[in-house]
């Protein structure tokens, strides 16, 4: 046998490890819970707020949000509330999302966010996208609220 | 008449048939708006005379300068003239009937679409209903006139191949993307969509254009690939025309289509939360459509290459060769574009158990949905790769010489360029990220994360270049990169076994060989020859040392000389 062949057999083998590993992977160990950290906490508001919006809940999305003030202070006509969640349904491009640091200054509050997004449409590239996304906050009588971002722009 | 003098009469023919062509053209625009077009199209009262003006000196003024040009050039061009088949001529006509053919089947799809619309004056082209009479008008003349001419030299008979091949590539196209969208609107209306809020008529404009484009552009494959071209089985044209374009186009847009269908049903039967979304099944309106046009094209264009495969046999297996390479080309790309997926996965995975911070949200696709990815990727590429690779590896086994095929080296010096070049690429990444990190005091977490797209390069390119570079290197000791001296061969024949020999020769020596044929008085038919003299003088030319030889045909009586160019000196 030709000593190509015999390194077209070894990849083929290693392949086919790896695929069966990633397959037993995925099926086993797939079903990842995520622990609901303390709705207190700015990091679990923003958690609620995502798991909202990837459930295409838009109204409970919006129960974490600032309201924005209908009419400025400068006496200008009202601002319409900035879109949440994306007009176009969101929910077709698979995502996760890590916390990363959480800053609290008196009634602020900062929470970086990592989030990954899964897209098929270009295979020669990296299919997952990471964007780094910092959440502001702000402490009202109800609790912490999302100023900032409004639209997720990664779920288009 | 002198070249340049000849290259003068069909420049000005050229040029004035295009603006008189124009002309006839605005002309019969305006007519068409002022008889049918309902829509007030005129900007004032001057500008209908304006147009009349600038159609009648556009048409009649250069008209008039063509037809003194064309009278001279068809005084010297009468049927079966050596003007009639010389290749400048077939230059003027080659470019004439390309242009105006294109031009008549782009415009005849807008007058088409009209009528099939209900002729609604609302919609009517008054461009285009000008533009498509005048463009069939040209074109009917000039596919007469090059008829009438007789058989074309071999220079002037490539420059009719031409055209024949590039608005057969442009009709084919046309056809295939018109069913598609046809198909497609179809389906989208009638199935995909099943509770629409608001939803059109099906026989709509968009679908009306699709119907014309699918008759019109069946109309000229047909005529240009079935008609014009149904005698054209030997030329070397044909050969690129379904291995460069029509075999591999197919291909490619069938294994594209069908990677999207299998990975959407994949998603669907892994449980991939978008798969139970209303109206997830309508990516198949136009994949599978495309799937079905793809593979037609491809599996006709192949069949009908197989039954022309005989003789000429250097020229069709360069082509076919080319092919098999592009098509493994192919594969190994989408082989790769999986493996870097899967790796990817499994870093993934990696690093999600290795990362410090909580998770805060998690699609439930979200692992699915990249499996599904790299599986399609890898099974659709790996059966490409694999079934026309191995065939390359197959022709290597029954003859060395494959080894020397250019198309070869290409595929295999293509793939060692690219693995070398993402295997430096992801190499000074990982040593950059691994080097600051350390230096920068960094978490090997964070380290890792900045890395996982070159590691997925890097476990991708690998494999790549240490499987091509050691092709490469056995192919180098077997001798494929030392030069190789090219033989001239010229048969010289009677007109009726000039060609005959040539190709059984050619089929011998495994190289292109040249057939003249002599004609006049003292030619003679000659005598059939039989495959062991043709064997015989295959060997004695594979084994002279020369490099330019001429084979003699005299009855049944063959002889093979060196020849070069003689000196002039007494």
């Amino acid at each position: 046998m030709r000593q190509s062949h015999r390194l077209l057999i070894a990849f083929g083998i290693a392949l086919a490890a790896l695929a069966l590993g990633a397959a037993t992977l995925v099926f086993i160990r797939g079903n990842v819970k995520v622990a609901l950290l303390p709705e207190s906490d700015p990091a679990g508001v923003v958690q609620r707020y995502m798991i909202a919006i990837q459930n295409g809940d838009n109204a409970g999305a919006l129960k974490y949000v600032a309201p924005v003030p209908t009419t400025p202070k400068d006496g200008g006509p009202p601002k319409p509330i900035p879109p949440v969640v994306p007009p176009r349904r969101p929910a077709s491009v698979p995502w996760r999302a890590t916390l990363g640091a959480t800053r609290v200054t008196g009634s602020e509050a900062q929470v970086d966010v990592t989030v990954y997004v899964f897209r098929s449409g270009n295979p020669f590239g990296d299919a997952v996208q990471t964007i780094n996304e910092t959440f502001f906050l702000v402490k009202q009588e109800t609790g912490w609220l999302i100023q900032s971002p409004g639209p997720l722009w990664w779920l288009y | 008449m002198s070249t340049v003098r000849r290259v003068y009469f069909y420049a000005v023919c050229l040029v004035t048939l295009v603006l008189a062509a124009w002309g006839a053209g605005l002309l019969l625009r305006l007519l068409f708006d002022l008889a049918i077009g309902g829509r007030p199209t005129f900007a004032g009262p001057g500008y209908a005379n304006q147009q009349i003006a600038l159609g009648l000196s556009m048409f009649t003024i250069p008209a008039a300068v063509w037809a003194f040009h064309w009278r001279t050039v068809q005084r010297l061009g009468g049927a079966g003239t050596q003007e009639a088949a010389s290749a400048l001529r077939k230059l003027y006509l080659a470019v004439t009937l390309a242009a105006s053919s294109l031009t008549a089947l782009m415009t005849g799809v807008t007058v088409l679409r009209w009528l099939l619309g209900g002729a609604d004056s609302q919609t009517f082209s008054a461009g285009a209903a000008g533009a498509f009479p005048v463009a069939l008008g040209v074109w009917y003349y000039n596919w007469r006139v090059n008829s009438r001419d007789g058989a074309p030299s071999p220079a002037g008979g490539t420059l009719l191949r031409w055209y024949w091949y590039f608005v057969a590539a442009w009709s084919l196209v046309l056809l295939a993307t018109g069913i598609i969208n046809t198909l497609g609107i179809a389906l989208d209306h009638g199935i995909f969509i099943s509770q629409p809020l608001v939803q059109g008529p099906l026989w709509s404009e968009p679908l009306q254009m699709r119907v014309a484009a699918v008759l019109l552009g069946l109309a000229w494959w047909s005529f240009h690939w079935l008609y014009a071209a149904r005698d054209d089985s030997s030329s070397s044209l044909r050969q690129v025309y379904c291995y460069l374009f029509a075999i591999p186009g197919g291909a490619l847009a069938a294994i594209v289509s069908l990677a999207i269908v299998l990975f959407r049903l994949l998603e669907f039967l892994l449980g991939v939360p978008v798969g139970s979304e209303p109206g997830f099944f309508r990516f198949l309106s136009l994949t599978a459509p495309t799937l079905l046009v793809g593979a037609a094209v491809w599996t006709y264009h192949w069949q009908r290459t197989k039954e022309e495969a005989s003789g000429a046999a250097e020229r069709r297996s360069s082509a076919r060769r080319v092919y098999y390479y592009l098509l493994s080309g192919i594969g190994l790309a989408a082989t790769s574009a999986g493996v870097i997926t899967l790796i990817g996965l499994l870093l993934d995975f990696l690093l999600n158990s290795l990362n410090p911070a909580p998770l805060l949200v998690i699609s439930p696709g979200w692992w699915k949905d990249q499996l599904a990815l790299s599986v399609v990727l890898l099974a659709l590429g790996l059966a490409a790769w694999l079934l026309h690779w191995l065939r390359t590896q197959r022709e290597i086994d029954r003859s060395e010489e494959e080894r020397f095929a250019r198309s070869r080296k290409v595929y295999l010096y293509t793939f060692l360029c690219i693995s070398i070049i993402a295997s430096v690429a992801a190499a000074i990444s990982i040593a950059y990220r691994l080097l600051s990190g350390f230096l920068l005091g960094t978490v090997a977490f964070d380290i890792l994360n900045s890395m996982k797209w070159s590691l997925q390069l890097l476990c991708a390119a690998i494999p790549a270049l240490v499987y091509h570079a050691g092709l490469l290197r056995y192919d180098i000791r077997v001798g494929a990169e030392r030069t190789r001296t090219v033989k001239t061969i010229v048969v010289v024949a009677s007109r009726t076994e000039a060609g005959s020999l040539a190709q059984r020769l050619e089929r011998a020596l495994g190289m292109p060989v040249r057939a003249m044929a002599y004609d006049g008085p003292g030619a003679t038919e000659d005598g059939k020859i039989s495959e062991q003299q043709v064997e015989v003088l295959a060997q004695a030319i594979a084994a002279s040392p020369h490099s330019r030889l001429v084979v003699l045909l005299q009855g049944t009586e063959i002889k093979a000389y060196s020849y070069e160019e003689a000196s002039r000196h007494e």
